[in-house]
Formats: C-alpha cells, sequence, structure tokens
C-alpha cells in the first residue's frame, strides 16, 4: 500500500514536469519566433536607409568608420601619426605633403628613430582599432548586420534582373537559394512558381548571373549560419509598365 | 529515472524546434531589363556545295530586330557547335551568353532544319524543333525557328513569320508617278510586287486569316475599294461609289468590312457584309468620320472623327450604337489600331507641331509618345502586339520604321527606291 502513492507520484511528477516545460518551450517559442518575424519584416525598411552605405563602403555597411580600417589600415594609422607627433610623417614624406615647410627640417632630425615609433604607433593604432570594431561589432545589432547584407543581395539581384517581356506587375516567383561562407551560390531552386517559365527563368538566371555575393565573406560565421546559408528570395516587380 | 531521461531528451527536441528559425525572405521588386544575351550558331549544312539560305543570320537579325535579345557576334564564337554533343558551356558562360541555339540544315525534298536551345547558365537544354517546308521559303522557316525559340524565352507567341504590305511610289519626274503595293517578310526581305499602277493606291489591309488583302485603288480613275486572294491573286471590286470610298477594314471574324464612304454627303463609317455586300451606316454626322479600327471582340469599332473641331479618336459601340471619345491629349489623334490585347492603341499624335506615332493605354487611359522622327504615320502593330510598324520620312524621302510598344527599341526597314508608305502588319499566317 505505501508503494501505490510512490508510482502514482512519479509520472505525476514526470508529467508535470514534462508540460510544464513544454508549456515554457512553447509561450518561448512564440515569443522568439514572433521576434523573428518582425525581424524579417522591418528588413525593407533598413535595407533603404542602408542601400547607400553599403554600395559606397562595401567592405562594412553599418560600422562605418571602424570599417575602413578594417580592410585599409594604412590610411587611418597615416593621418593619426599627423596628428599626434609631427615628426612621424617625416618619414612618410608623401602623407605629410601639405605642410611644405616643415617637411624641410625633418630630414635633419632621425628619420630612423621616427620609423621605428611610427611603426609602433601604427600597430598601435592598428589594435586599438580592432578593439573598437571589436566594440561597434558588438553592439551593431545582428538585425541591422543582416539586414545590411540582405540590402546588398537583394541590390545585387536587381541589377541582374532582366524581366521577359511577358512579366507583369504582381507576378510572384519564390526562389530558395543555398550560399556557401565565401558567399558563391551553390543552389537556386523555385520554391514557388510565377505560373510564367519565362519569368521563372529570368528570376533563377538573375541569381546564377550574380553568382557570388563575396561580401559576406566578411559577415561573422554565427550570423552567416543563421541568416544566408540558406535564404529565400520572392521575385514580384512594381516597376513595370502593367 | 527513465522518466528523467524522457525530460532530458524533449527538452533537447524543444531547443531545436528553437534552432529552426523562419527563413529570410528578400523581396526584389525591380529590375534592369537589359536585352538577354543568345548565341545563334551558324546552323551546319548538311548537303553538297553551299547552304541556300543562312537561316543562323535570319535567326539573328529576327532577335536584334526585337530588341529583347542582344545576339553574340560570330568572330567571338569560340566553337560552331550543331549538336548537344558538342556543346561546351564554358565557351559560352565565357562570353556572357545566357542562351546558345544551334542548328543543322538539310535538303532532300524539302528543306528539314532541326535545332535546339540551351541554357548556358544551368547547363541544360531547354527546347528542340524541327521546321520543314519547301527550300525556297527557306527564310520563312528561319523566321518560324526565331519565333520558337522567342515564344520559349520571353513568354510572347513571336510574330517574325509574318508579312508586310506596303506602298512603294516612284516618282517620275514631269510624268505621272508610279505605285506599287508589295508584299515582304517581317524583316522586309523578299518584296513582291503584287500590283503596280499609274494611279495613286492607298490603305492595303489584310484579311484576319492573313490570305486575302483589301485596298484603295484609282485605277478606275475614281478611288475604288478591291480585295484581292493572295494564293489565286484572284481580285474584286467591292466598292463603286460616287465620291470618296476608302480606309477598308476587316472585321475579326472575316465577314464584314467597315469603310469610309462619302455617298451621302461627309464622310461616314459604313459596314459591308462582304457575303450579300448589304451596306449599313453607321455613323451619321456633318463632320469627316474616317480611319475605321476594330476592336479584337469586333464588338466596337475606333474610328478618327473631326467632330469636336479638332480630329480626335472616338469609339462606336456596334450594340448599343454609343460613341464615346477617347483621346483628349493633344489636339491632333488620329489612325488608331488596335492590338490584340485590346489594351494598346497605336496612333498617329501630334505634339508641338510634329506628328509622332503614339500609344494610348485604353486601361489607364495614359497617351505615350513613342517615336521621336516627325511626320510620322500609318502606324501598324504586329500580331503579337510587340512592335509598331509606321512610315516617316528619312532623308527627304518616305521609308518604313519600327518602334517597340514601350519606345525602347527603333530601327529603319531596309530602304528601298522611292517613297514607302502605309505599311500593313499580317495577322499571324497559319502555315
Amino acid at each position: 500500500m505505501p508503494a501505490a502513492p510512490r508510482i502514482v507520484v512519479r509520472p505525476v511528477l514526470a508529467t508535470l514536469v514534462l508540460h510544464g516545460l513544454m508549456l515554457y518551450f512553447l509561450t518561448a517559442n512564440w515569443a522568439g519566433s514572433e521576434v523573428e518575424v518582425t525581424r524579417v519584416k522591418p528588413a525593407p525598411r533598413v535595407i533603404n536607409a542602408h542601400l547607400v552605405d553599403v554600395s559606397d563602403f562595401k567592405p562594412k555597411p553599418k560600422p562605418k568608420p571602424v570599417a575602413k580600417p578594417k580592410t585599409r589600415t594604412k590610411p587611418k594609422s597615416k593621418p593619426r601619426p599627423v596628428a599626434k607627433s609631427k615628426p612621424k610623417p617625416a618619414a612618410k614624406v608623401k602623407p605629410a605633403a601639405k605642410p611644405k615647410p616643415v617637411v624641410k627640417p625633418r630630414p635633419k632630425a632621425e628619420p630612423r628613430i621616427s620609423e621605428q615609433e611610427l611603426a609602433a604607433m601604427a600597430r598601435a593604432d592598428l589594435s586599438r582599432a580592432m578593439a573598437e570594431e571589436e566594440q561597434v561589432r558588438a553592439t551593431a545589432t545582428a538585425e541591422e548586420m543582416a539586414a545590411s547584407y540582405a540590402a546588398l543581395i537583394q541590390q545585387t539581384v536587381v541589377n541582374y534582373w532582366s524581366r521577359p517581356p511577358s512579366a507583369r506587375n504582381g507576378m510572384e516567383a519564390l526562389l530558395a537559394i543555398q550560399l556557401i561562407p565565401t558567399g558563391e551560390v551553390v543552389s537556386v531552386t523555385v520554391l514557388k512558381s510565377s505560373g510564367n517559365t519565362a519569368f521563372d527563368r529570368s528570376a533563377v538566371n538573375a541569381v546564377e548571373k550574380a553568382g557570388s555575393f563575396p561580401e559576406l565573406q566578411s559577415l561573422p560565421t554565427r550570423e552567416f549560419e543563421k541568416t544566408f546559408r540558406r535564404f529565400r528570395l520572392l521575385f514580384r516587380p512594381e516597376d513595370l509598365r502593367y | 529515472m527513465k522518466w528523467l531521461v524522457c525530460v532530458v531528451l524533449n527538452v533537447v527536441l524543444l531547443l531545436a524546434a528553437l534552432n529552426a528559425r523562419a527563413e529570410l525572405t528578400i523581396e526584389i521588386t525591380q529590375g534592369v531589363d537589359n536585352p538577354t544575351a543568345i548565341a545563334v550558331v551558324p546552323f551546319a549544312w548538311q548537303g553538297a556545295g553551299l547552304a541556300p539560305e543562312d537561316i543562323a543570320a535570319v535567326v539573328d537579325g529576327d532577335l536584334a530586330r526585337s530588341g529583347q535579345f542582344a545576339p553574340v557576334g560570330r568572330a567571338d564564337m569560340l566553337g560552331r557547335p550543331s549538336t548537344a554533343a558538342e556543346v561546351f558551356y564554358r565557351d559560352w558562360r565565357a562570353l556572357d551568353t545566357e542562351y546558345l541555339l544551334v542548328g543543322r540544315v538539310s535538303v532532300t525534298s524539302q528543306m528539314r532544319i532541326e535545332y535546339e536551345l540551351f541554357d548556358v547558365l544551368r547547363q541544360t537544354s531547354v527546347y528542340s524543333g524541327v521546321e520543314t517546308g519547301p527550300v525556297n521559303e527557306a527564310r520563312m522557316l528561319g523566321h518560324r525557328v526565331a519565333d520558337a525559340v522567342y515564344e520559349k524565352l520571353t513568354g510572347i507567341r513571336g510574330a517574325f513569320a509574318t508579312r508586310l504590305l506596303y506602298i512603294s511610289v516612284t516618282r517620275v519626274p514631269g510624268g505621272k508617278d508610279y505605285s506599287r503595293l508589295t508584299l515582304a517578310d517581317s524583316d522586309g526581305a523578299r518584296p513582291i510586287v503584287l500590283l503596280e499602277s499609274r494611279e495613286p493606291m492607298l490603305a492595303p489591309t489584310w484579311s484576319p486569316d492573313g490570305k486575302q488583302i483589301a485596298y484603295v485603288s484609282f485605277e478606275t480613275s475614281r478611288p475604288a475599294i478591291y480585295r484581292q486572294d493572295l494564293a489565286t491573286g484572284q481580285r474584286e471590286q467591292l466598292t463603286n461609289f460616287k465620291g470618296l470610298n476608302g480606309a477598308p477594314a476587316w472585321s475579326p471574324d472575316g465577314n464584314t468590312m467597315a469603310m469610309v464612304l462619302s455617298k451621302d454627303g461627309s464622310p461616314d463609317i459604313y459596314l459591308m457584309n462582304l457575303t450579300t455586300k448589304r451596306l449599313t451606316r453607321i455613323t451619321r454626322h456633318y463632320a469627316i468620320d474616317t480611319e475605321p479600327a476594330w476592336m479584337p471582340d469586333g464588338k466596337s469599332l475606333l474610328f478618327t472623327s473631326d467632330r469636336g473641331g479638332r480630329p480626335q479618336i472616338y469609339r462606336y459601340d456596334l450594340r448599343t450604337g454609343a460613341i464615346e471619345r477617347l483621346t483628349f491629349e493633344g489636339s491632333y489623334n488620329a489612325r488608331a489600331r488596335v492590338a490584340q490585347d485590346g489594351r494598346n492603341v497605336v496612333m498617329v499624335h501630334q505634339q508641338g507641331g510634329r506628328f509622332h506615332i503614339a500609344l494610348l493605354d485604353l486601361v489607364t487611359n495614359r497617351t505615350q509618345v513613342l517615336t521621336s522622327t516627325e511626320l510620322d504615320e500609318s502606324p501598324s502593330i504586329a500580331p503579337n502586339g510587340s512592335m509598331v510598324l509606321y512610315a516617316t520620312k528619312y532623308a527627304e524621302r518616305g521609308i518604313l520604321a519600327a518602334v517597340s510598344v514601350d519606345g525602347g527599341v527603333k530601327f529603319r526597314l531596309p530602304a528601298r527606291e522611292g517613297d514607302v508608305r502605309e505599311p500593313a502588319w499580317s495577322p499571324y499566317m497559319s502555315r
């Protein structure tokens, strides 16, 4: 008799815990998916805001000031030494072209030392820039980053999309795209046809002609896997005559 | 402790579910609409001597003139495949070619063209077909190949295997001019003179089946409407009324002809039953009503009238008899022709003292000027609605020119001797 309650208690406990967890995760899941949906939706809006940045500064869309030093560390390190100590630019006569009268006395000052110093400074600058970038990268929300790269993909595909004359506003073709981390397109499939084979083909060809989105290489692996390993492209013209 | 294992498993599964996110969807709502790059490789001739016709050149020319294709130059081609086995996609990808057309031509009793179209980007065959016909129709067979390729790649039926009618006039100084009613391929090639006269000829037009034509000739010293069978050459005079007899227009069912007669006073629109030859007058107005054109459904007619003071396009409803003015933009709109979709109307439109060809969209009521030359007249629209042929002046001579309905592509047809005017694009030709 004393064993009976134990037998009952355990399954009851188990079901309670299980259901509780189920409920918790289900609600958590709902909340999560809601975030996902809103994240996808505002993307086009963000896209428009970032479009110019993306095309102008290919390597990094959002963190403009920091994005530059990453790929071009030299231009960054050059101006800084000028601001800090004038003797340094002497080693590199080119950047110091502005203060011409200053250039003359420089050769007299020991260029060797200043060159070493310059290198050290540059190194320090570089690491600082990288740290800064790391910080900005951390603060730049994942959503913004994804949106920027989505905008980049969008703009690239738009430039390759040549619609057949039978295309009409409102036609819709949904494609599934698979990328590899180099940004190369490895698969394009039609998920939902527009019903017009010429239109579908034009959409697939736009992606095939784009071929790859190498800019995605600078995206952190996690972001790439999360958003761009596989994604969808919806081709729905709005700018045709009718 | 089995239940604990169950719990853990459940948690793992739920976490996995959480990880499966909604996939990102990027919307593409714009494009650039560049012409499609296609390589039309010279078709292999499988016979003795020289090929009777360069079929690939005919196809190439047709596709290029449509404006929707940018054919690759032969000099750039890295190979001359004629079968699927000979195609190396890499060669064509290197030329940024999207499509590749290869073919073979042979002649036994008839010419036989086998062709195959490839998608270079996806490295697959898109379409293959065969055309057969008499050797002297080789160019027409080429146009049919172009039609098939065009339809496959654009989703719109091709209109290259069609024909044109036009009037050419040779000036004779100090004497009467020569007028010739001419029939040619849609690219202007192979012109055949159907009728030659020292009296003017006007307004050639096609029956809906493309087997008969009608025109106005002054050969009896006053204008009369004739119809002529293209295969037999048999002619029939349909009208011989006092005054103006002009602007014949076949109804879409082929049973009725709309025309302009001034036998009862001012020029008005009449319908003639082609079997009984009975006439029905449909407009009565002291102003000039002229240039009737049928809507493709045959339920109404467009015509030009200056009843409002200036020439404008009106629509006459055949069931109710109601007349409605269609054009309000500009002080001169005349000679409407309706595309097969019943939506696009091409017409002569005056803007800034110059006559241009304009497109009127009957749904949006927007007018778009298509041409930039002046003195443009007599627009005629291709049966697939993609191009408009018209007459214009170039170097003091009347020539034929064509423009795409979006205004993007313009070209002149090969110039012939004399003045060329009043082109009429045929309907689709039955084989």
